[in-house]
């Protein structure tokens, strides 16, 4: 039993071990760099074999081979190869007559030298020294001859050195001539011995003095500063960094890495706690375009560096008018970007705003306006406040009449005056204004009078310009609008504007939901409740609530401040899990989301780690201007 | 409401399987110690000799190969476990350290959970410093103070229950309270049901009141008054129940003498004051029983 | 094994000088040479020759004592081999635990089984010392071994708890200021503690001062604890396992029924008792004290 026992866990044991070494031998970067290599090997193989067949139809390199190949005929005749012999045999005789005669000459030299040093010697005690001299001068002159010997022997070895070389002249020429065609080739080859011989191993890039960056990327990312893997057929492992020329030859790869743009973590050499979200690792990495979020570490600007992404980011938080709630410290606070609705009830049927304030995307499916998180009840006491609150006494004209008869020609001036250049029409046309195609349930035909008479009366900072329509024209133009009805019995809805609890709740919201941070609304003033953004991306993790989102899978969402930036832009919902988000929905599309995700992640991240000379400094730009004049 | 998700979230950790492990061998090794005690206390009721002490038991082996190929095979079955174990898991590594950021919650490593625990109910000076060196002491002193000659080198329950239970009660509260602590206890030391929601926001009512409170005493009185009927109550405690328990185990006290008595109890009653104060906070929401300018108790 | 090279080691092998010197008894075929193996092998001679047959079953001993030192020298000997990765510094530290599961040849391999067997080595101490209480072990002549035993089990723990600071990640830092900061209810010698301001303690000078190296668990901590943890504690464990062992062999090798002969009792109704004669052993007397 016991033997049993010890042969059974013995054997566990032996495949433990084993086990333990093949786990730590078998490491997943060491697949990446062989795949790599049998990559390059295959490419640079095709590379050789097109030259090859480059060169066979290239006459040049014919009559080159020709050539050679006679000269090569040539001197190995049996003759040259003779006259080769003998030659040969004179130099190496006369090579040692010349190594005689020259060690004979450095001999007396240095008995001279040692003459002049007994001179020296015997001067400083004052003895007489002329037989040392005439000594001396005796030697002097056996030197003098000697030196001349010298030049002699040389001169011959040299002519004779010459006329051997001069055997291979013409050889030699061609020869030249020839490696001069096949460099390329040669460096092929030798380039694909290199390969062969680089060693599977780590590779990093160290840089100590940007906050002790140990950068291991390349150790899979072979390719990545490497020309000639553009294309998109290589695995994207192996792809050449996009835009290499600006990413990593303006920044010196070897001064900057990868993670200082990046992120992610570098010192990994596993895939999966490299790139992505990486439990207790603070940076996440940043994919493809993200990583221009992190320009504005050392760019105080981004103006005209190529950061589209980033751009299009802020771009994105303008038009959301995101700043209008939430601040960063050092931006300006935008302005109100909505329609005033001081004068509300003059303009809007409450069965559509009801339906509006609930969610503007089902009457516009394009709204600017973003869709708050409000139920019914919540969106007929925000309506039933503005309506109430508000001037129902717009416009110059009241009571207007639409003229069903005038429609046709209404259609002549909206076409002629160029209305449709800015409004679209059941999603056809322009999107600098709303889409009209629902229009006649929204605002009655007065408001709509006036506001085209004049829109500047109702809302002073509209882009809509006077058009300068005459009466008659307008009316026209209102005719022709009413035909554009939103079919949707919920607008119907009514409203008992003197419900006073009601009309109490809808202010509550209003400033509970910062209503008057975009619109102008009667005893609301915008209200700056969201919470600041200045370094966000710096704040505890137990400060966010994720309510469980992180536990749930199908949420996607990761116990990461960058997580959780991205999907509440994405979806300001998904944490409701115990308090109810206030934000609104704008509906991002992922491409979008990512944008403004990495702007705001630009914004808002900490850059105070950044050594200064790795700042961009404003000079540079002016000095790379003048380069662009001259 | 349970949740699955929620549970496993804490029974994943890499750090808590030792936890599991503890829970296994409690079992395992309590139900081996058990069963063995109760065939022996039978095979002595029946006068036979217990297991140990079998004649085929009692006789000399040799160490090789007998002794040393039990210890070879465990040893293999030991290694064999802690390199796969070591292979399939990797020990956790956080964030770097950071003094700016707390972790909520932030736990002692799992085999001092049980002092962590104390805290709650305890000041630290008491939690963290009177109980461990109590404990060790104690422990220590257990040869000293428990002279019955019976059950020396062979397992059984009848002929030590007294020493076995007090053991056992002890051993099996230091578990519990590591369990309680790695499982239940989350943010804020909060206690959370399991396959509950660790809550970061969880608020619980804080309504714990001194005994003097709750006897509805001024507390500007002078500490010395306000506190009489805590020191009567921990006096009875300490020389009140040993002195009813040596009269009525007359023979209990005889056979340790006035000493060793003496020591025993006061382990004792210390022992007992975890599960006492425990039962007190839960009961009549007793934060300290005697406040002194100096201490709390 | 073939019988050729069977052959060839007992002619060319066995009598060798070199082999007679690291060998001083025939092969362990018999049990003569077996005992001798046992007797003249310094790490076999722990054992006894001969022992009880009981004390080989795994069901009384549970193997956990023997479990705990080989823990030990399993955490010795990964120890050491980390320790040559390792700075312990607030610098260095973490980069050097990264680099073990990243760079180093089998680094999270060492890393992983010095930690698992810390909490094991943990487990396998605590139920050893379980077992030892449930067989009375350490009654009469033992007293003294249990002693030291308890000791080495605080020793255990605080050996895991001064390793739980190296890697110096955000587990490791608050798990050690939580554990700490009992030290500042220390009564007299704690800046918190009752009655510190009789020595004027502050908490930049009390124990846990001492115990941290500053005011709050930092750098000097860290090669504080890697001091402990490395070499004062392993030295004090080292000692105390010596003596823990010899004290086994000394106080009369495994505890067991038979042993209470050499214990200075009552023998004859120990021995009986033990034996399960029970009227003789209802009279039992413990020693009078002396």
């Amino acid at each position: 039993m016991r033997f049993r026992i010890f042969v059974v866990s013995s054997v566990i044991l032996f495949i433990s071990a084993l086990l333990a070494v093949w786990v730590d031998f078998d490491r997943e970067w060491k697949h990446y760099q062989r795949d790599f290599k049998k990559l390059e090997i295959a490419k640079t193989l095709s590379e050789i074999e097109e030259l090859k067949k480059s060169f066979d139809n290239d006459p040049e390199y014919k009559n080159l081979e020709e050539e050679l190949r006679k000269e090569e005929e040539k001197i190995n005749s049996k003759e040259t190869l003779e006259k080769q012999k003998n030659l040969e045999e004179k130099i190496k005789k006369t090579q040692f007559e010349l190594y005689v005669a020259e060690r004979e000459a450095k001999f007396t030299k240095s008995k001279i030298d040692a003459l002049d040093y007994q001179i020296a010697k015997q001067t400083n005690i004052g003895k007489d020294v002329s037989s040392i001299e005439a000594k001396k001068l005796e030697l002097v002159n056996k030197w003098e001859e000697q030196k001349k010997y010298v030049q002699e022997v040389k001169q011959k070895y040299d002519n004779l050195v010459n006329e051997k070389n001069n055997i291979f002249k013409k050889y030699k020429e061609i020869k030249s001539k020839y490696e001069d065609k096949i460099a390329k080739l040669d460096m092929l080859n030798k380039k694909l011995d290199s390969i062969h011989k680089r060693p599977i191993k780590v590779e990093q890039i160290l840089i100590p003095q940007l906050n002790n960056t140990i950068d291991r990327c390349i150790t899979c990312h072979q390719a990545i500063n490497k020309d000639g893997f553009e294309s998109k057929e290589y695995p994207k492992v192996f792809q050449t960094h996009p835009n290499k020329e600006l990413y990593l030859v303006k920044h010196k790869v070897e001064e900057f890495g990868c993670v200082v743009c990046h992120q992610g973590q570098g010192i990994a050499t596993k895939t999966n706690e490299a790139h992505g979200y990486v439990p207790f690792w603070d940076k996440p990495m940043f994919e493809g375009k993200q990583a221009e979020a992190s320009c504005v570490k050392c760019h105080k600007t981004t103006d005209n560096i190529g950061a589209d992404f980033f751009e299009k980011g802020r771009e994105l938080v303008n038009t959301s008018n995101c700043f209008a709630c939430h601040k960063i410290d050092g931006m300006p606070s935008p302005m109100k970007n909505g329609p005033p609705l001081l004068q509300a009830s003059s303009k809007l049927n409450p069965g559509w705003l009801i339906k509006w304030v609930e969610n503007p995307r089902h009457y516009l499916p394009k709204s600017k306006m973003p869709t708050f998180p409000l139920s019914n009840e919540d969106a007929r006491a925000i309506s039933t406040y503005i309506l109430s609150s508000s001037d129902p006494n717009y416009g110059e004209k009241k009571n207007v009449v639409p003229k069903p008869e005038l429609a046709s020609e209404g259609e002549k001036v909206y076409q002629a005056k160029g209305c449709a250049s800015c409004h679209a029409i059941k999603g056809v046309g322009a999107n600098v204004g709303p889409d009209l195609g629902r229009i006649a349930s929204k605002t009655n035909p007065t408001w709509l009078f006036n506001w085209i008479k004049n829109p500047r009366t109702y809302h002073p900072t509209t882009v809509m310009p006077n058009l300068g329509l005459t009466d008659q024209e307008t009316l026209a133009v209102v005719s022709y609008l009413q035909k554009f009805k939103w079919d949707n019995p919920e607008l119907n809805q009514t409203l008992n504007l003197n419900d006073t609890k009601s009309i109490e709740k809808g202010k509550e919201l209003i400033k509970a939901y910062g209503c008057a941070s975009c619109h102008n609304i009667v005893g609301v003033e915008g209200a700056q409740n969201c919470p600041n953004l200045t370094n966000e991306m710096e704040k505890d993790i137990h400060k966010f609530d994720f309510g469980y989102s992180h536990l749930d899978p199908e949420r996607g969402v990761y116990h990461i401040r960058e997580s959780y930036v991205f999907n509440k832009i994405k979806n300001p919902w998904i944490y409701n899990d115990f308090v109810k988000g206030k934000m609104p929905n704008f509906w991002f599309t992922d491409e979008q989301a990512n944008a403004v995700y990495t702007y705001i992640v630009g914004m808002t991240t900490n850059n105070e780690n950044i050594p200064s000379r790795y700042i961009y400094k404003e000079k540079n730009v002016e000095e790379s201007n003048e380069e662009v004049r001259k | 409401m349970f949740r699955w998700e929620f549970f496993l979230e804490i029974i994943k950790k890499p750090d808590n399987i030792p936890i599991i492990l503890l829970i296994i061998a409690l079992i395992v090794y309590t139900w081996i110690a058990l069963y063995k005690a109760f065939d022996n206390d039978k095979r002595l009721a029946e006068g036979r000799p217990v297991w140990e002490a079998e004649p085929h038991n009692q006789e000399k082996v040799h160490t090789w190969p007998h002794l040393l190929n039990i210890e070879f095979i465990a040893a293999i079955i030991l290694m064999a476990g802690l390199t796969l174990w070591s292979v399939f898991l990797n020990a956790p590594l956080e964030e770097p350290a950071n003094p700016g950021v707390t972790p909520n919650p932030s736990k002692a490593p799992w085999y001092f959970l049980g002092l962590q625990e104390m805290l709650v109910y305890f000041d630290p000076w008491i939690a963290g410093v009177l109980m461990p060196t109590i404990i060790i002491i104690g422990l220590m002193a257990i040869p000293y103070i428990d002279t019955n000659p019976k059950g020396n080198g062979y397992y059984c329950w009848k002929d030590r229950k007294f020493a076995i239970s007090v053991f056992m009660f002890g051993w099996f509260l230091w578990m519990i309270l590591i369990v309680q602590g790695t499982i239940l206890r989350g943010p804020g030391w909060n206690f959370f049901w399991p396959g509950e929601y660790w809550d970061v926001h969880k608020v619980v009512p804080l309504v714990n009141v001194n005994l003097y409170e709750l006897l509805n005493i001024d507390p500007k009185t002078f500490w010395l008054i306000r506190e009489m009927p805590a020191l009567i109550l921990l006096g009875l405690y300490f020389l009140l129940i040993p002195y009813i328990v040596s009269k009525i185990y007359r023979k209990f006290y005889e056979d340790l003498g006035f000493a060793r008595y003496t020591v025993t109890m006061i382990l004792l009653l210390l022992l007992m004051s975890l599960p006492i104060k425990m039962i007190l906070r839960w009961t009549l929401n007793l934060k300290y029983i005697l406040v002194t300018p100096w201490f709390n108790i | 094994m073939s019988s050729k090279l069977q052959d060839f080691l007992e002619k060319h092998v066995y009598p060798t000088q070199i082999w007679q010197s690291i060998f001083r008894h025939g092969k362990p075929i018999n049990d003569r040479n077996r005992s001798l193996a046992v007797l003249s092998n310094v790490f076999l001679h722990l054992h006894p020759i001969r022992l009880p047959r009981y004390a080989t079953k795994y069901t009384y001993t549970w193997g956990m004592g023997g479990m705990s030192f080989l823990l030990f020298l399993v955490e010795t000997v990964t120890g050491i081999l980390l320790m040559f990765y390792y700075h312990p510094t607030a610098t260095q530290a973490y980069i050097d635990i990264k680099s073990l599961e990243f760079d180093v040849p089998f680094g999270m391999l060492l890393r992983n089984m010095h930690r698992w067997g810390a909490h094991l080595m943990v487990l396998t101490v605590w139920f050893h010392m379980f077992r030892v209480f449930m067989t009375g072990s350490y009654k009469k002549p033992r007293e003294f071994n249990w002693a030291i035993g308890v000791l080495l089990l605080t020793i255990t723990l605080f050996m895991s708890f001064t390793g739980y600071l190296l890697p110096w990640d955000q587990l490791a830092m608050w798990a050690i200021t939580v554990g700490t900061n009992m030290a500042r209810a220390v009564p007299f010698l704690g800046h918190e503690g009752p009655f510190s301001n009789l020595l004027g303690l502050r908490i930049d000078n009390d124990i846990r001062f001492a115990l941290l190296g500053g005011t709050t668990v930092g750098g000097p901590t860290l090669l504080r604890f890697y001091v402990l943890h490395c070499i004062a504690v392993p030295f004090v464990m080292s000692f105390l396992l010596a003596v823990h062992f010899w004290r086994i062999r000394k106080d009369g090798g495994i505890s067991g029924p038979q042993s209470a002969r050499l214990a200075n009792l009552n023998k004859v109704t120990q021995v009986k008792a033990a034996l399960g004669k029970k009227e003789e052993s209802t009279v039992a007397q413990p020693p009078k004290t002396e």
